[in-house]
């Protein structure tokens, strides 16, 4: 009874598997850093104005048979990090497309099915300040995921 | 064992996706910044004796704008015209300047004193400060120039 019972298991083991790997490739892209994302301020008028990173990132996207999209996420330590998030926004180049960063997934870009492969280039943005923002050296990261369609 | 294998394997076939990341650095120190403006910036005759008597207040002397990203306080320092830290000691007491709002004078020296704190979080707030000079009859007939310095720090 219970080699049948396993046998049952094994059978749908395998065809889980199978069925995962088969037609289904999770869409490939490349994330490469232009420029240094540092930000020092030097003067409290600096913080009351918008500071631009100019082609901070590029996005290398490959073509898939279906559309599938990038997500950016912030995540940053010793900050609160949902305000911290809003300070940042990235602004395609093209087409002046903006995203504010959350500490929550947010869609980055969609790239349509069988499209060409296509390189997006990001520009960076640290908003400008008008309440007290906690004083302090913050490090943090951008997260870019894509899952399968 | 088996049931592991299992799990892992669907586990996997849920789970594939691709993940890049960047990192950066942003300092924020503490950064504060303090600028006058004269608006009503003259003069000041004292002609009758009742001006000795009763003194004479200069309103919207001038306007100061405080930068702060942190809490902050701003003090003010009375100096004999362009001799830092030195007064003439006919002056001291005599001068005192009042942040329009404020119901208070506050007397000036040679020495710092407090006259503004931080009330909100916002990085810019400006104030109107009216100004009073009121000698008593201490000072004799002559000409005497004044600076007020202005210096801001963290709270």
């Amino acid at each position: 009874m219970k080699t049948a019972i396993y046998l049952a298991l094994y059978s749908c083991f395998f065809s889980v598997t199978a069925l995962a790997q088969t037609p289904k490739e999770t869409p490939t892209f490349n994330i490469i850093q232009n420029q240094p994302l540092e930000i020092h301020y030097e003067n409290i008028e600096e913080l009351q104005s918008d500071k631009l990173i100019p082609n901070a990132f590029s996005i290398q996207l490959n073509t898939s048979p279906k559309p599938y999209r990038i997500y950016c996420q912030l995540v940053c330590s010793g900050a609160p990090n949902e305000a911290f998030a809003q300070l940042i926004s990235l602004k395609q180049q093209t087409n002046n497309v903006e995203t504010q960063l959350s500490t929550n997934p947010k869609i980055l870009y969609t790239q349509q099915a069988n499209q060409n492969p296509t390189i997006i280039n990001f520009n960076a943005i640290i908003r400008k300040q008008t309440s007290w923002f906690p004083t302090g050296n913050y490090t943090f990261s951008i997260q870019f995921t894509t899952i399968e369609p | 064992m088996k049931k592991s294998i299992l799990t892992l394997g669907l586990l996997y076939s849920f789970c594939a996706a691709a993940q890049q990341q960047i990192t950066g650095n942003i300092s924020i120190p503490t950064l504060q910044s303090v600028s006058v403006i004269p608006i009503n910036e003259r003069p000041v005759d004292f002609s009758t004796i009742q001006d000795y008597s009763m003194g004479k207040t200069i309103p919207a002397y001038c306007r100061i704008t405080v930068k702060s990203n942190t809490p902050w306080r701003l003090s003010a320092t009375l100096n004999s015209g362009g001799m830092p830290n030195q007064t003439n000691a006919a002056l001291e007491g005599s001068v005192s300047i009042q942040v329009e709002g404020n119901p208070n004078f506050v007397p000036l020296t040679n020495q710092p004193k407090n006259i503004l704190y931080s009330t909100n979080s916002l990085i810019t707030n400006e104030y109107t400060i009216n100004l009073k000079i009121d000698p008593k009859l201490n000072i004799s007939a002559e000409a005497l120039l004044m600076n007020i310095s202005f210096m801001i720090s963290a709270k």
